[in-house]
């Protein structure tokens, strides 16, 4: 019973948050908005057994990539302030879609999952996979990185 | 127990959201705070079904895309610097110099 | 042990070194004659590839290896027409152009949804950067607008590939065939697929980023872009649809005739109005993918695996013709006045233009007229109103095709130049040219060991090693 109190007012924020991320007046609030999402994220990771993604994603996306947008909305000063085309029409567009998918998914029903209470996604057995399966990939990622880094790089130097 | 379902409409209705921003603002940060969003929503996808159906894969994936995630925003923000430097403006609305 | 992933260690060790010796080295040639020797060398690794699969996520099979060759051809013409420049080329453009190359190719090898989808962003992220290379406002905007695409369509992939995983249980594209059912959200999960690689192949109507990011960015990395990474996609949509969503093929074939249709019709119609050449090759190369793309409709029937040869074959030979076509636009100019009596200014260039035109019109014995016609056949073949409105379209689209195609080649030899003073033809871009055309020539000459070959491809990548 909890467990579905703590869902429902998650749930509450993040969506809340990540509307406001759109239909905030100031982008600064907007971006801090988007942290509590990002946060509300992690603790849905916790509440799924994912320790090691939950503690990935508040050092990485909420400690990195917040950051690193904060820093952005910093030094590009906006001469107006940002405003958003809500026309009804794209309003009635969202929800539309919003409608017609949650109801094909309810169709589908996943009752056939029955969640093991015993699963936990530790760091071990996510490095595992990680070191073994998905070596590759690994590898690529970090060229990934190092690729991102040399452009990121480049491209903010000023010309000349 | 929460329903598998839940978790998958709450992602739906924020991968929504993400796309409904994205086609709607005009500055080019909040398209990339846009993009953050619909990750995050595959992202809780994929962890929801990996704890339902016992498998770690899912959140392997998640790892992946978080580290893709984070270098796409690094490039995506350097960008925005160099665009801010050569218009002085982040309204991908006024950004046009290419015309037919 | 890791033989299988040569070419991909070759090509990463290359772009790790020339970015190291980018801050040591005085003189930058060197740094694009290594880029050239990693892509020969890569290439020359593929003939002994042994056909195997790694770990469950990496196959190298047949259709791998044609891929593989293909985006290494594609990188050889690409670093060669850089080199003009090439005091002025920093050691990144090199080393970034390898690291996509790098992604692409262990794209061709992907049969698991995560690497595909860790090789699809590796290959993408660095063409952001060389998209803006120049920093100035044309190439920024370029930039720009490719960036916003193309994360928007990776976000749509990955919702898509979450979907798959919760309705199979696994990412691996093989096993996906036994576990999917048709039912809402597998529809829902292709949809997503759909529009997230339409977005990639520039397929009407998520073509709209790239006009202005070829007319924007650097020319050789235009002509990289439709040739390498837009084939990327069709790589990816054969790899997911054909083998992972096998079952519920009737509806995603269909989405994709319409794409077809529309895709072609409309890149071939709004080409004849444009007067920037990097925009009008931008708009028939959309007008290509919708021929590729037809075979992709195709891929429900009985001619299935003729369709997926005759795409391999077109893929490699538009991207052969449309790199040259890009690299033809570096020395002769931007703007189609530029091409006014150019055969006089720059006859060589002029020459393998002419060429390369004609093969993209779809004239015989040219390579661009083979694999159109393979196409058609496996549209004709596949019968059934789909096959023959798509077969249709074709032909008509081809028709339009000539006039902006012959427009360049009659203001290139019988239009009159302003003024009459050579144009320089640097021996890189002409190089170049020269083995674009070749392979052209080539391919249109000898089309049944190649078409056997791709045949053979398509059948091991359906079989699965």
């Amino acid at each position: 019973m909890k467990d579905l109190i703590m869902f429902l007012i998650l749930s509450v924020i993040a969506v809340v948050s990540s509307l406001f991320v759109f239909l905030s007046k100031n982008i600064f609030r907007g971006a801090l908005s988007l942290s509590l999402l990002l946060v509300t994220m992690a603790m849905f990771f916790a509440m799924l057994n994912a320790e090691f993604i939950a503690a990935v994603q508040i050092l990485v996306y909420a400690g990195g990539v917040l950051v690193l947008i904060l820093f952005a909305i910093m030094l590009t000063k906006e001469r107006e302030p940002s405003v958003s085309e809500v026309t009804t029409s794209r309003a009635v567009a969202l929800i539309a879609f919003v409608v017609l998918s949650l109801f094909y998914l309810a169709k589908h029903t996943w009752e056939k999952y029955v969640p093991e209470k015993e699963f936990s996604a530790t760091g071990a057995s996510v490095g595992t996979k990680l070191f073994q399966t998905y070596v590759i990939p690994f590898e690529a990622a970090s060229f990934l990185l190092l690729a991102a880094m040399i452009g990121a790089i480049y491209l903010a130097r000023r010309r000349g | 127990m929460v329903p598998l379902s839940s978790y998958i409409m709450l992602s739906l209705i924020l991968f929504s959201i993400g796309v409904f921003g994205i086609l709607t603002t005009r500055n080019m940060i909040r398209i990339l705070m846009g993009v953050e969003i619909l990750l995050n929503s595959a992202n809780l996808n994929f962890i929801a079904f990996s704890r339902y159906m016992g498998d770690i894969t899912g959140n392997v994936f998640v790892l992946f895309t978080i580290i893709i995630a984070a270098a796409e925003a690094a490039v995506g923000l350097a960008i925005v610097m160099m665009i801010y430097r050569n218009y002085l403006t982040l309204n991908v609305g006024k950004i046009k110099e290419m015309r037919w | 042990m890791v033989g299988y992933i040569v070419p991909e260690i070759i090509i990463g060790a290359f772009a790790s070194l020339i970015i190291l010796l980018n801050y040591t080295v005085t003189q930058r040639k060197i740094l694009g004659y290594l880029s050239l020797l990693a892509v020969a060398l890569a290439f020359v690794s593929l003939f002994k590839l042994p056909r195997m699969t790694a770990w469950g996520i990496y196959a190298v099979d047949d259709f791998a290896i044609v891929f593989k060759a293909v985006f290494l051809t594609v990188a050889f013409l690409v670093i060669l027409s850089s080199l003009k420049d090439i005091n002025k080329r920093e050691g990144e453009y090199y080393s970034l152009l390898l690291m996509s190359l790098m992604g692409m190719l262990l794209l061709a090898s992907s049969i698991d949804l995560l690497m595909l989808y860790v090789a699809l962003e590796l290959a993408t992220i660095p063409s952001f950067i060389l998209a803006g290379f120049f920093r100035d406002k044309q190439t920024s905007e370029a930039a720009m607008k490719y960036f916003v695409f193309a994360v928007v369509s990776s976000g749509l992939i990955v919702f898509g590939m979450s979907l798959l995983y919760g309705l199979t249980g696994t990412t691996n594209i093989y096993e996906m065939i036994n576990r999917l059912e048709l039912n809402t959200v597998s529809i829902l999960a292709s949809l997503f697929l759909v529009a997230g690689f339409a977005f990639k192949m520039a397929a009407f109507p998520f073509h709209a980023w790239a006009p202005d990011v070829y007319q924007g960015s650097p020319t050789p990395i235009s002509a990289f872009l439709s040739s390498a990474s837009k084939k990327m996609g069709f790589l990816a949509v054969l790899r997911i649809f054909y083998i992972a969503l096998s079952p519920i093929a009737n509806y995603w074939a269909l989405a994709f005739a319409i794409l077809a249709a529309l895709t072609m019709t409309y890149g071939n119609i709004v080409a004849l109005s444009q007067t920037n050449i990097k925009r009008m090759l931008a708009y028939s190369s959309i007008g290509h993918a919708g021929y590729i793309i037809i075979a992709l409709a195709l891929l429900n029937t009985k001619v299935a695996i003729f369709a997926i040869a005759a795409a391999l074959l077109h893929i490699l030979v538009h991207a052969v013709m449309k790199a040259g076509a890009f690299i033809a636009g570096i020395v002769a100019g931007e703007n189609i006045e530029d091409y006014k009596g150019l055969s006089k200014k720059a006859p060589i260039t002029a020459l393998m233009l002419t060429i390369l035109l004609l093969s993209l019109i779809g004239v015989p014995p040219l390579a661009g007229f083979l694999s159109k016609f393979y196409i058609l056949l496996s549209a004709i073949y596949a019968g059934g109103s789909v096959g023959y409105v798509l077969a249709v379209l074709l032909v008509v689209n081809s028709a339009i095709s000539i006039f902006y195609y012959g427009r360049i080649i009659s203001y290139m030899y019988w239009a009159k130049a302003e003024n009459e003073t050579k144009i320089n033809e640097p021996l890189s871009v002409t190089l170049a040219l020269i083995i674009a055309v070749i392979l052209v020539i080539v391919i249109g000459l000898y089309p049944s060991e190649i078409v056997n070959y791709l045949q053979k491809a398509a059948e091991s990548f359906v079989k699965g090693l």
